[in-house]
């Protein structure tokens, strides 16, 4: 029988990476001790061995499914979404509230084609005066709102 | 009387200006957001959590509760108004209540729902102040095998109410407690899984995880989507029922309240499931069944009734046991903990004024979603016909602003990107997130229960069986377990849940 690499099998073999990863961690960086003095690698090791035997039960119960499909991932959305998360958060130390805001919502637009860039803008704009309203102004967030002009000039 | 006394006490607390301020813009923002389509209470309260994080605690928590059940309220409404549930608890609601709106009687439809919440509001409020204390007393004897074995049952009960493969839920489970356990040791000091990132040394940010998950992943799946939504907005008139409706829905709230209650407090419970089964136990003693479906009082007030209900119950284990029973109580300890304050036995006697100040708030909140919502309906009906497109990059900045303002380090901001990607793979994958978040929230206390039962059986793992009601619950997880792993339970329980959607 030939190995299917079906949506089950996929995330199984996730799950087995990552209770071996935290097994492996805490067998080769931290103490094991013994169950009545446990050493704080004692737990998170036996959970990531666990994890890891279930995802081995996972996997070979996954090869019994017919038609669950493979994963589709829509990655439009995706890489402007999570990049929109990262251009802010690259952004705001240094660009300030609003720069990273226009920035942020202008990328995440683009996971719709169909966005007019003008409407982004605006909206943008009307999110950063939000944000600076509700967490600046109102909660005192420790956040400069606009680049400043020496900052630029120090570079 | 004890307990006239300790409600005046959160009367007290609940009715000072401020609290009664942050109850009702609780309530505002919640539903607001909960109206919007795909929003449900999980990433509302995790995206509007860090405007609570300045508040003192009790503040925080009323106003968190507050947006918790605004945004199931709001979750209702568009249930009814457009066909699509904003959450998953509303989407009973559905079936009857948009029927009732497409037949030109959206206005009692919506009054049905608020009227039925409120009713089952009253109750669980009552049960909550009757019950928790006693509840606490109870969980005072509980030595620490009795604490890890009681949340072995709720992290297992929990699983077996979600949907999609058990085996997964559990790995998510497990997956949820590794990641909780990332930052500092707290018996050692010792720091692990933090690959070096000092920002890890407090563990990883709960806020960011949370909004991550369900916020940013969910946006993902729904952002390339075209939306055809069907708006009725047609006659909204009429919003005050009749004698005769009223003593219709009677009984249906009623029912819908018993049962919402009694599953509010089982591990896994909550809003969804009750209100599915207040849907199935009204469809069984209607003497007309066939007419379910076609919009029915009946099958908008009993599943209302239901949901609102096992919401306020589900507080009774999260704040008596530090147990949470799904993602929203998950959320609800995590808030807590931002404030140090560590949900358990000890917080009636430790913040009486918290607590009863949340049991008192949450009757007002009831009042203040009637006397609210009513009236408002009409901007929410405006909230309702903003584009999706519009919508979901305003959700990403608000998380990202949101995020940066409780960590106040752009730290957090690339953690919630990294859940953010983890969890819409995960989605993909079929892989629910409800169980990691419950995982995450609990994994240190198990550990330390753990690690303390061991200390004392000095090693034994017997100890957990050698307590009776350690073995019980234990024995209780197990059967659950075993159940989900028969074939033929497992198709009966797909059924339900397709037949529901």
């Amino acid at each position: 029988m030939a190995f299917t690499l079906n949506k089950r099998a996929l995330s199984s073999l996730l799950f087995i990476l990552i209770g071996g990863g935290f097994a492996a961690m805490s067998w080769f960086q931290h103490p094991l001790g013994t169950a009545a003095s446990m050493g704080r690698g004692f737990f998170p090791f036996w959970v990531g061995l666990t994890l890891a035997a279930l995802g081995s039960l996972g996997l070979v119960r996954s090869q019994a499914l017919e038609g669950d499909g493979g994963i589709a991932i829509a990655w439009r959305p995706f890489i402007h979404i999570i990049g929109a998360v990262l251009l802010f958060a690259i952004l705001l130390p240094e660009g300030g509230l609003y720069l990273a805001t226009l920035a942020g919502t202008l990328l995440a637009s683009r996971a719709d084609r169909g966005f007019p860039i003008g409407a982004a803008l605006m909206l943008g704009l009307g999110l950063a005066i939000a944000a600076h309203l509700a967490f600046v102004a109102g909660l005192g967030l420790p956040v400069t709102a606009f680049p400043s002009a020496l900052s630029l000039w120090g570079r | 009387m004890d307990l006239l006394a300790n409600l005046v006490l959160g009367f007290e607390a609940a009715l000072t200006l401020q609290n009664l301020g942050y109850a009702t813009l609780g309530v505002v923002l919640g539903t607001a957001i909960g109206v919007l389509p795909g929003l449900g209470p999980v990433p509302t309260i995790a995206m509007l959590l860090p405007l609570t994080y300045a508040l003192p605690p009790e503040s925080a928590v009323i106003m968190l509760a507050g947006i918790f059940y605004g945004s199931q309220y709001g979750g209702s409404t568009t249930s009814i108004l457009v066909n699509i549930p904003g959450e998953s608890s509303s989407v009973v609601t559905c079936l009857d209540g948009h029927k009732m709106a497409r037949n030109g009687q959206a206005g009692l439809a919506l009054a049905t729902a608020a009227l039925s919440s409120f009713f089952a509001g009253c109750v669980a409020t009552v049960l909550l102040a009757a019950f928790a204390p006693t509840l606490a007393s109870v969980a005072f004897k509980f030595g620490p095998a009795e604490y890890f074995s009681l949340m072995v049952l709720g992290l297992l009960g929990a699983v077996a109410l979600a949907h999609g493969s058990v085996l997964h839920a559990i790995c998510m489970i497990l997956f949820g407690i590794l990641l909780g356990l990332v930052g500092t040791d707290i018996t050692s000091g010792g720091q692990r899984f933090t690959m070096g990132f000092s920002e890890l040394f407090d563990g990883i940010e709960f806020v960011a995880l949370a909004m991550g998950l369900f916020g940013l992943a969910e946006v993902i799946s729904n952002a390339g989507r075209q939306d055809d939504r069907q708006l009725v907005t047609k006659k909204l008139s009429g919003l005050w029922p009749s004698r005769a409706d009223l003593r219709r829905m009677t009984a249906p709230a009623v029912r819908g309240t018993a049962l919402g209650s009694l599953l509010g407090l089982l591990p896994g419970g909550g809003a969804t499931l009750s209100s599915f089964a207040a849907y199935a136990l009204e469809k069984k003693v209607s003497k007309r069944p066939r007419d379910f479906g076609t919009g029915v009082l009946e099958g908008v007030a009993a599943p209302e009734a239901a949901n609102n209900a096992a919401a306020q119950t589900s507080f009774i284990p999260m704040l008596t046991l530090g147990m949470p029973s799904n993602a929203v109580m998950a959320l609800m300890i995590g808030a807590l903990m931002l404030h140090n304050i560590q949900p358990g036995p000890q917080v009636i006697t430790n913040n009486p004024q918290l607590f009863w100040g949340l049991v008192a708030s949450m009757w007002i909140g009831n009042v203040i979603l009637v006397v609210l919502n009513l009236p408002m309906i009409f901007v929410w009906v405006k909230m309702l016909s903003i584009p999706y497109r519009y919508l979901f990059p305003s959700i990403i900045l608000i998380s990202c602003v949101g995020v940066f303002s409780v960590t106040n380090d752009v730290f957090g901001v690339f953690l919630m990107a990294a859940f953010g990607a983890i969890g819409y793979i995960l989605l993909r994958l079929d892989c629910e997130v409800a169980p990691m978040l419950l995982g995450f929230v609990l994994g240190q206390s198990l550990e330390a229960y753990f690690r303390r039962a061991m200390l004392i059986s000095d090693g034994s793992l017997w100890v957990f069986v050698e307590r009776p009601l350690s073995a019980a619950m234990l024995i209780l997880a197990a059967t659950i377990v075993m159940t989900f792993f028969i074939p033929t339970l497992t198709r009966k329980r797909t059924e339900v849940f397709r037949e529901a959607e």
